[in-house]
C-alpha cells in the first residue's frame, strides 16, 4: 500500500498532516478499484458483445450462484470500505484535547489568523506534530478552507461558524486557499501555511506575544518598546539611529517632512505605530514598517505613556 | 371505455396513414398529438440544445486563450449557461421526449402514449425554455451556475431571473412527460401484460419519471420563491442570516439529488434498451434487476430526506449520507450485469448503437465508481465542490445521457428517415467518444484532487499537465460528436439525392 501511496500519491501532493496519508489510502483504494471495476466491465461487455456465439450455448443454464457471490462481494466491500472511511473520518472530525486553538475569519482583504493573545497574522502559523483548532468565522458569504497539502477542507456558511483541525508533520511553507471564492471579493484569497520546524514556532510565538498585559501602562509600554524591535532604531539615550531618539521625545515639537511640524501625543504615537509614513520626521526616510494588527490595544497606549515618560 | 380507447387509436392510425408527405409544414410539427412525431420534433429541439451546449464548452475552454487575464464575471456567465443548457434543455428531456415518445408505447404494446395534448405541452413547455434561455443569454445571462449556487443566486447584483424562468419550464416539461409516462404505463396494464410483462426501458422510465413528477414541484416552488425575492416581493432567502442561507441550498439539493437519480435511472433504461435492440432481446425484465431500479429509487427518496431536512452539513447525517451513496454502487452493478446477460445470451448486432451503448455504459460505471470516491467520508469531505465533483457528474451524464441520446438517434434513423447510417464512421465515433471523455475527465479527478477548485480557471501548482490532458480529451470528444452528427446528416442528405435521382430518371 506504501508502494502505492508512493508511486501515485506521493510524487502529486506531500502529505503534510497527521491524516494525509489515510485520505490518500481512501482515494488510491477508490481509484484503484474505479479503475478495476471499469476495465473489468468494459472487458467483459466487449468479449460479449464480439465473441460469436450459437442460440443453443446461449440457452444453457445461467449460473446463477456467480451473480449473487458477485453481488455478495461487492456488499463487504462496500462496508469494508464504509467502516474504513468512517474510522478516518471519525478522526478527522473530533478535535482532541489540548489542540492549540487559532481563529480564522476572511473578509475583503483576505485571511486573518487570531492567537490566543490576541496577535492577529496574514499567514497561519502552525507547531509541528502538535494539533492545532481552528475556529473559522462565517462571513457574509459561504467559503471553504482548504490546504491541499494537509487534505483539508472545511466548508463554512454564511454567519456559521465551523472548527476542524490538523496536525501538520512536515515543516515548510503550504498555500491554503479559499474555496469558491466569496463573489464580492475581487481579491486572491490564497494564504500562506508556515509548518515551523521543532520549536521554531515556540520561537516565534515568543516573539509575537509581546509583554504581559495586564502590567502598569509605562512598564508595559517599555517592555513592548524591548520586545516589539523598536530598540533596533530608536535609541533612548539621544542617538541618533535609523528614527529618531526617544530621549525627551515628548517635549519638544518635531519638523516634520514637508515642512509641518507635530506635537507630539497618544494620538501621533497611535499613527505611527499603525501607518508609520503619514508624517515623517525631518532627517529621516520612512523606513518604518506598520505595526498595524500587531500590537494590542493596551501596548499602543503603553508605548505613548512609557515615550511621554523618558525625559 | 376501452371501446373509446380503440377508437382513438384507429383514428389516430388512419390519421397517420391518410397524413400527406408534403404536409409535413412546421405547423403540423408544432401542433402535431402524434409521438412519434413529437419524438421527432423533440429530438431537433434538443439537438440544437447540445450544440449551444457544446459551443459553451468550447467558449469555457477558449476563455483563457482570448486573454491572459480572464474577466471571472463572463466565465461565470459560461459555466452557468453551459451547466444549464446542459442540464435542462438536453439531459432532462432527451431520454423521456424523445426516446420515450419513440419506443415506450411499442415497448408496452400499445398504440399511443396516454395524453398526447400533455406531451405536446410538453414539447411547447421545452420549446418555450429554450427561447427564454435563448434570450437570457443575449440580455441578462445567468451567472449564478446551473445549481443557482448561493449567494450568488439570492445576491442582488446576478443576473438570476431569466435563467429561472427557462429552468422553471424546462422542470413543467419534465414533469408534463414524466406523467405522460406514468399515465401510459398505468394504461399499459391488462388482464394479459401485468407489471412482471414489462421490458427495462418500461421499468427504468418509469422510475425516472416517478421521481421527477414528485421533485420537480419543490424546484417549481423555490424558483417562484426566489424570484419574489430578486423583485423584492419577499426577503425569504435574505443573504445575511444563516438559517435562510442553507435553507435555499437545502430545497434546491432537495430537487437537484432527485433529479440526478431519475437522470441516471433514465440513461440506464435507454443504455439497455439500446443493448437489447441490438440482441434482438425480447424478454420481460428480471426481477432482480427490478428490484434493483427500486431500491435506486429508496435512495434517490432518503438522499433527497436529508437534503430537505437541512442536514446536508451535519456530521452524523453525512455518515448515513455516505452508506446511501454507497449502496447506490449495487443497483448500478445490477444493471451492469443485465447488460452482459443480454449480450452473452444472444448474438448481438455489431451496429453503431451498440458501441454508444458500451461507451456510455463504461462511462456511466465510470462515474458510479467515482462516485464512491466522492461517498467515502474522508475523500468526499477533501473533495467536495472541486474539480473532481463536476468530472464525476460529466461521467454520468456525459456517458449516460448523452451517449445514449446519440445511440438512440442512430437507432431511430432507419424509421425517421429510411436510411442507416452504414459507415465506419458511426462506430469510430462512439469509441472516440467513449476515449475522449475518459481522457477529458479522469485528469480532471486530479486536478480535484490536487485542490483544483470547481469552476476556476487559474490552476493549482502541478495543475497544467493534467489540464492539458483535459483539454485535449475534450477536444477528442467535442471532434466525435461532431462525426457522429456528420454521419447521421450525411445519411440523410444522401438518401434524398438518391431518392431525387430516381424520381427523376
Amino acid at each position: 500500500m506504501s508502494a502505492c501511496v508512493a508511486l501515485a500519491g506521493g510524487p502529486l501532493l506531500p502529505q503534510a498532516s497527521s491524516f494525509a496519508a489515510d485520505v490518500d489510502r481512501s482515494f488510491l483504494l477508490g481509484t484503484w478499484c474505479a479503475v478495476f471495476v471499469v476495465v473489468f466491465v468494459a472487458g467483459a461487455l466487449l468479449i460479449a458483445a464480439l465473441a460469436p456465439r450459437d442460440a443453443e450455448a446461449a440457452a444453457g443454464a445461467p449460473r446463477r450462484w456467480l451473480g449473487k457471490l458477485g453481488a455478495l462481494a461487492c456488499v463487504v466491500l462496500l462496508a469494508a470500505f464504509f467502516v474504513q472511511g468512517s474510522r478516518v473520518w471519525a478522526d478527522m472530525t473530533v478535535v482532541p484535547r489540548g489542540a492549540f486553538p487559532i481563529q480564522v475569519a476572511v473578509g475583503d482583504a483576505g485571511w486573518t489568523f487570531t492567537y490566543p493573545n490576541g496577535y492577529v497574522a496574514r499567514e497561519l502559523h502552525v507547531p509541528l506534530d502538535q494539533p492545532v483548532k481552528l475556529a473559522l468565522r462565517g462571513f457574509r458569504e459561504p467559503y471553504s478552507f482548504a490546504v491541499p497539502a494537509f487534505r483539508l477542507q472545511v466548508p463554512v456558511g454564511v454567519a456559521t461558524d465551523r472548527s476542524a483541525w490538523f496536525e501538520a508533520t512536515l515543516a515548510g511553507e503550504w498555500e491554503a486557499r479559499s474555496w469558491p471564492r466569496p463573489a464580492a471579493t475581487t481579491a486572491e484569497l490564497a494564504a500562506t501555511v508556515v509548518v515551523h520546524p521543532a520549536g521554531g514556532f515556540e520561537k516565534w510565538y515568543q516573539d509575537v506575544s509581546g509583554p504581559p498585559l495586564d502590567l502598569p501602562p509605562i512598564e508595559l509600554g517599555q517592555r513592548s518598546y524591548q520586545m516589539r524591535g523598536c530598540t533596533q532604531c530608536h535609541s533612548t539615550d539621544g542617538a541618533k539611529g535609523v528614527g529618531p531618539s526617544f530621549a525627551g521625545f515628548f517635549t519638544r515639537e518635531h519638523k516634520l517632512r514637508g515642512g509641518t511640524s507635530v506635537t507630539p501625543s497618544e494620538a501621533y504615537i497611535r499613527e505611527s505605530l499603525l501607518d508609520p509614513q503619514a508624517k515623517v520626521v525631518e532627517g529621516f526616510e520612512p523606513v518604518m514598517p506598520s505595526f498595524n494588527g500587531r500590537l494590542h490595544e493596551l501596548e499602543i497606549k503603553g508605548l505613548a505613556a512609557y515615550l511621554e515618560s523618558l525625559k | 371505455m376501452k371501446l373509446q380507447r380503440e377508437l382513438d387509436v384507429a383514428t389516430s392510425l388512419h390519421a397517420e396513414a391518410a397524413r400527406p408527405r408534403a404536409a409535413s409544414t412546421g405547423e403540423t410539427w408544432l401542433a402535431t398529438l402524434d409521438h412519434a412525431r413529437l419524438a421527432r420534433a423533440n429530438a431537433a429541439a434538443i439537438g440544437l440544445a447540445l450544440v449551444a451546449g457544446v459551443v459553451l464548452a468550447v467558449g469555457i475552454g477558449l476563455a483563457p486563450l482570448a486573454g491572459g487575464g480572464t474577466d471571472a464575471g463572463v466565465l461565470r456567465q459560461l459555466y452557468s449557461m453551459h451547466g444549464a443548457v446542459m442540464m435542462f434543455l438536453v439531459a432532462l428531456p432527451a431520454v423521456p421526449a424523445v426516446l420515450g415518445n419513440a419506443w415506450l408505447p411499442a415497448a408496452l404494446g400499445v398504440e399511443r402514449m396516454a395524453w398526447p395534448r400533455l406531451n405536446l405541452l410538453a414539447f411547447h413547455l421545452q420549446l418555450a425554455a429554450a427561447l427564454i434561455f435563448a434570450c437570457a443569454t443575449l440580455l441578462a445571462p445567468l451567472d449564478t451556475g446551473w445549481s443557482l449556487d448561493v449567494p450568488f443566486a439570492t445576491l442582488a447584483n446576478t443576473r438570476v431571473a431569466g435563467g429561472v424562468l427557462a429552468i422553471v419550464a424546462a422542470c413543467l416539461a419534465g414533469a408534463c412527460s414524466s406523467a405522460n409516462v406514468l399515465a401510459t404505463l398505468a394504461a399499459s396494464r391488462s388482464r394479459e401484460r401485468g407489471w412482471s410483462e414489462l421490458p427495462f426501458f418500461a421499468w427504468a422510465l418509469g422510475a425516472s419519471a416517478l421521481v421527477q413528477l414528485v421533485a420537480a414541484p419543490v424546484l417549481v416552488v423555490l424558483a417562484c420563491l426566489l424570484l419574489a425575492q430578486r423583485a423584492g416581493a419577499s426577503d425569504l432567502f435574505s443573504a445575511t442570516s444563516a438559517a435562510s442561507d442553507t435553507a435555499f441550498a437545502s430545497w434546491f439539493w432537495t430537487w437537484g439529488h432527485a433529479a440526478i437519480v431519475a437522470l441516471l435511472l433514465a440513461a440506464l433504461g435507454a443504455l439497455t434498451e439500446l443493448v437489447e435492440r441490438a440482441t434482438a432481446w425480447r424478454k420481460p425484465c428480471e426481477p432482480a434487476v427490478v428490484l434493483a431500479l427500486v431500491l435506486l429509487v429508496a435512495l434517490a427518496a432518503a438522499g433527497s430526506g436529508i437534503h430537505l431536512a437541512g442536514r446536508a452539513t451535519d456530521p452524523a447525517a453525512s455518515v448515513g449520507a455516505s452508506a446511501l451513496a454507497l449502496l447506490g454502487v449495487l443497483p448500478v452493478a445490477v444493471v451492469a450485469r443485465a447488460w452482459w446477460t443480454r449480450l452473452a445470451a444472444a448474438h448481438a448486432t455489431r451496429s453503431t448503437e451498440l458501441w454508444f451503448a458500451f461507451a456510455g455504459g463504461v462511462l456511466v460505471c465510470t462515474g458510479v465508481m467515482a462516485g464512491l470516491v466522492v461517498a467515502l467520508l474522508p475523500t468526499g469531505a477533501y473533495l467536495q465542490s472541486t474539480a473532481f465533483a463536476g468530472a464525476q457528474l460529466h461521467f454520468l451524464f456525459v456517458g449516460g445521457t448523452l451517449l445514449a441520446f446519440v445511440g438512440g438517434l442512430y437507432a431511430l434513423w432507419p424509421r425517421w428517415f429510411g436510411v442507416t447510417p452504414a459507415s465506419l464512421r458511426g462506430p469510430l465515433s462512439a469509441f472516440l467518444a467513449l476515449a475522449g471523455a475518459l481522457l477529458a475527465f479522469a485528469p480532471r479527478c486530479v486536478l480535484g484532487y490536487l485542490g483544483q477548485p470547481q469552476r476556476e480557471h487559474a490552476l493549482v501548482a502541478g495543475g497544467s499537465t493534467w489540464n492539458a490532458l483535459a483539454v485535449a480529451g475534450s477536444v477528442v470528444f467535442v471532434a466525435a460528436l461532431l462525426l457522429a452528427g456528420w454521419d447521421l446528416l450525411a445519411a440523410v442528405l444522401h438518401a434524398r439525392a438518391a431518392d431525387e435521382m430516381e424520381a427523376s430518371s
